[in-house]
């Protein structure tokens, strides 16, 4: 059965729930996609994870669940099974690494939204994009989640089920990091422009 | 901020899934729902939802698949069972021909309480009933002159039709009980009897030349007619009998109990007069010894009779209204009552001997017939002291009186005015009592204060008359429909009275 086909049958012949669950499939897969991919930094994985999201939620749905709105839905799901795969990457918990991490209330700075604005104005995009790999989960999937996805503090706050405070400090902290390692990053290539600029020197 | 966002955004966008991977991950995703299907009481909540979507179905594989909203129609079908089964065959019960649901009463309401009916004894119940119903219908029809010519050959119809499934059920318990077969044969005589006396009493009503109800008294004859033929001479056994007999008195005794509040006093006394007789015949056949078994038997078959059409007369309002209950029950009169009109019936051919002894007639030739007539009186009158038999009784005495009555005539038009010395005879009152009131009320009878006697004058000839005939016309045969010999009987006081007075009349 090809794709289009199978689209057809399932949205056109289905039933309500059916065609509303396709119709969510085609709206956020790509998201879903972009989101796991950038978390755990593994495309065929993150395929899977995706596809593993939609056949939970279509499970839920089958029991005789309602949802109302997929989205955040979704996301949540996602989030699970994206924690899943870090227990099973890891020796330890997910819940022992951030306990390392000493994630505290945040100063009164890093708690201010104007703060955060401030920062990401100093930051280039691009290169805070290609670090992303570099930064902790905790932190990556706050940045990932506000910056890629476009979620606000709240939404993050109910998936993450944490308190918005807590997402703001992270947030502050995810971009600080990638200052840090922006402008370590400038300086590597500084150097290393210095350095190939002095290797010509020498030569000629 | 917003130029980080941006950059960050855009450069984010570029992480996506290939055309063949978006494709493949979409066939995944489907396969997985195709093969794990919404329950079906969710496809079907849905597609009520989804009716739009539904409506197009696009043919793209050989088999199409077609949404039926089961549930809905399961609700609604619901609602149409229940309006089907419950409240249309209720509302069907009071329909009669002509009307929309008398289709649905007939052939559905009747049908299936058929079906319920089990044994052959109950069916042949059934049958009668629902020949009770079609003949009650033709009556209310005819007293609203909706009868056409058309219902009424329908319902002749319905009537013959039932009356032969009666039989023919009759006809199948007969092969399996003969006794039961016997009995339910008796009760269905008595309610055609019944039916046949009520139509004839509405067809009496009728102004002459109308033909409405013809046909369906016909076919209620025509089905008398055929029972009367067929029915079986052997009398059903006595065990059977007895059984039949406590049901039917229980039953009538229920029955009353319904009437209470419906009827007047004088029905309802009418009525437990009938069932008093009922019960006081009954227990007179149960205490008959060994030796008379069958007299037994005639007196139980002749109490399910009454019985039967005591049941009809009392759940039957048209025949209520159309037939007298001593028509339909005649009174069973008591050893008591039948001693105190014995009496009054000597009393009376008493007063006629002493009328004509005391007469001061002159004439030779009269003189002469009246000698004749008072001897033939007095040998009639030795002889009744030894008949036994109440309608003997009657129909010898009927002669005495006959020839009292036409004596007495003969003295009146010689000029000659009738003694009033007269015994004493409190008959028109008494009578009446003996024929409405039940046994206490006899006690009454039999003390009538000479205080109260009406003196009879000469003028009174004809008062006499009437009170003779009052004497004998409350004194019938037991069964509920004159049968031949009773007929003839009465044929025979007729003409036996006819005859005695030509006979005197060439004597003298």
């Amino acid at each position: 059965m090809s794709d289009q086909v199978a689209h057809t049958d399932m949205g056109g012949e289905s039933s309500g729930y059916e065609a509303r669950f396709l119709e969510a499939y085609d709206e956020y897969n790509d998201a879903l996609f972009r989101h796991a991919k950038l978390r755990i930094s593994n495309h065929e994985r993150a395929i899977d994870l995706v596809h593993d999201t939609y056949t939970k939620v279509w499970a839920y749905v089958r029991q005789g669940y309602e949802i109302k709105t997929f989205r955040p839905f979704l996301y949540k799901v996602l989030n699970n099974l994206i924690i899943d795969e870090y227990r099973k990457k890891k020796n330890q918990s997910l819940d022992a690494l951030l306990e390392q991490e000493g994630i505290d209330e945040g100063s009164f700075e890093e708690l201010s939204e104007s703060s955060v604005e401030a920062l990401a104005a100093t930051l280039d995009g691009r290169k805070a994009f290609d670090l992303l790999d570099e930064l902790p989960d905790t932190y990556r999937e706050v940045i990932i989640l506000r910056f890629v996805d476009g979620l606000g503090p709240k939404e993050m706050a109910e998936l993450i089920e944490e308190k918005e405070n807590v997402i703001s400090v992270r947030i502050h902290r995810a971009l600080k990091i990638l200052r840090q390692k922006i402008e370590a990053a400038d300086e590597l290539a500084t150097e290393k422009r210095k350095a190939a600029a002095r290797k010509k020197k020498a030569t000629k | 901020m917003k130029r980080f966002s941006e950059q960050f955004h855009k450069k984010s966008q570029t992480v996506k899934l290939n055309k063949a991977e978006q494709a493949d991950l979409r066939s995944r995703v489907v396969s997985y729902m195709e093969y794990h299907p919404l329950p079906a009481e969710m496809k079907l909540t849905s597609a009520a939802k989804t009716k739009k979507a539904s409506a197009q179905p696009i043919m793209r594989e050989p088999f199409a698949i077609y949404n039926v909203p089961f549930a809905q129609l399961f609700k609604f079908g619901s609602m149409f069972a229940f309006i089907m089964v419950m409240v249309v065959p209720f509302v069907a019960e009071r329909a009669i021909p002509g009307d929309t649901l008398y289709a649905v009463k007939v052939n559905f309401n009747e049908e299936v309480r058929s079906t319920l009916a089990w044994s052959p004894y109950q069916k042949v119940e059934w049958e009668t009933v629902r020949l009770n119903r079609r003949i009650a219908e033709a009556k209310l029809l005819q007293k609203e002159g909706l009868l056409t010519d058309v219902v009424e050959a329908e319902v002749a119809a319905a009537v013959k039709y039932h009356a032969e499934n009666a039989k023919a059920e009759i006809e199948t318990l007969r092969a399996s009980d003969a006794d039961e077969a016997a009995i339910a044969s008796i009760e269905l005589d008595a309610n055609l009897t019944l039916q046949a006396q009520s139509f004839d009493s509405v067809l009496g009503d009728e102004a002459a030349g109308s033909t409405g109800t013809d046909l369906i008294a016909d076919a209620i004859d025509a089905s008398l007619v055929k029972q009367l033929s067929n029915a079986t001479t052997s009398l059903p056994a006595l065990p059977k009998l007895i059984a039949r007999v406590e049901q039917n008195t229980t039953r009538v005794r229920e029955l009353e109990k319904t009437l209470i509040g419906q009827v007047g006093s004088e029905v309802m006394s009418d009525v437990t007069r009938r069932i008093v007789d009922l019960e006081r015949v009954a227990a007179e056949a149960f205490n008959l010894p060994e030796e008379e078994v069958k007299k037994a038997q005639t007196l139980l078959v002749d109490v399910i009779s009454r019985a039967q059409t005591l049941v009809v007369y009392m759940t039957e309002l048209d025949v209520r209204e159309t037939v007298a209950i001593n028509t339909a029950v005649p009174v069973v009169l008591t050893t008591d009552e039948i001693n105190i009109n014995r009496t009054e019936i000597m009393s009376q051919i008493d007063t006629y001997i002493s009328q004509i002894n005391n007469s001061e007639v002159e004439e030779e030739a009269l003189l002469e017939k009246l000698a004749v007539a008072a001897q033939q009186m007095e040998d009639i009158k030795a002889e009744l002291q030894d008949v036994d038999v109440y309608e003997t009784y009657l129909a010898r005495s009927a002669d005495a009186l006959a020839l009292g009555h036409d004596a007495v005539i003969l003295i009146e038009q010689s000029g000659v005015s009738v003694s009033n010395q007269i015994p004493a005879v409190g008959v028109a009152s008494s009578t009446e009592s003996i024929a409405t009131s039940t046994a206490t009320s006899t006690e009454e009878i039999a003390e009538p204060s000479e205080e109260e006697t009406p003196v009879m004058e000469t003028g009174d000839i004809e008062i006499v008359a009437s009170t003779t005939d009052q004497i004998i016309e409350p004194v019938v045969p037991t069964s509920t429909a004159p049968t031949t010999e009773e007929v003839d009987v009465v044929d025979d006081i007729s003409s036996s009275s006819t005859q005695t007075q030509s006979e005197l009349d060439e004597e003298i």
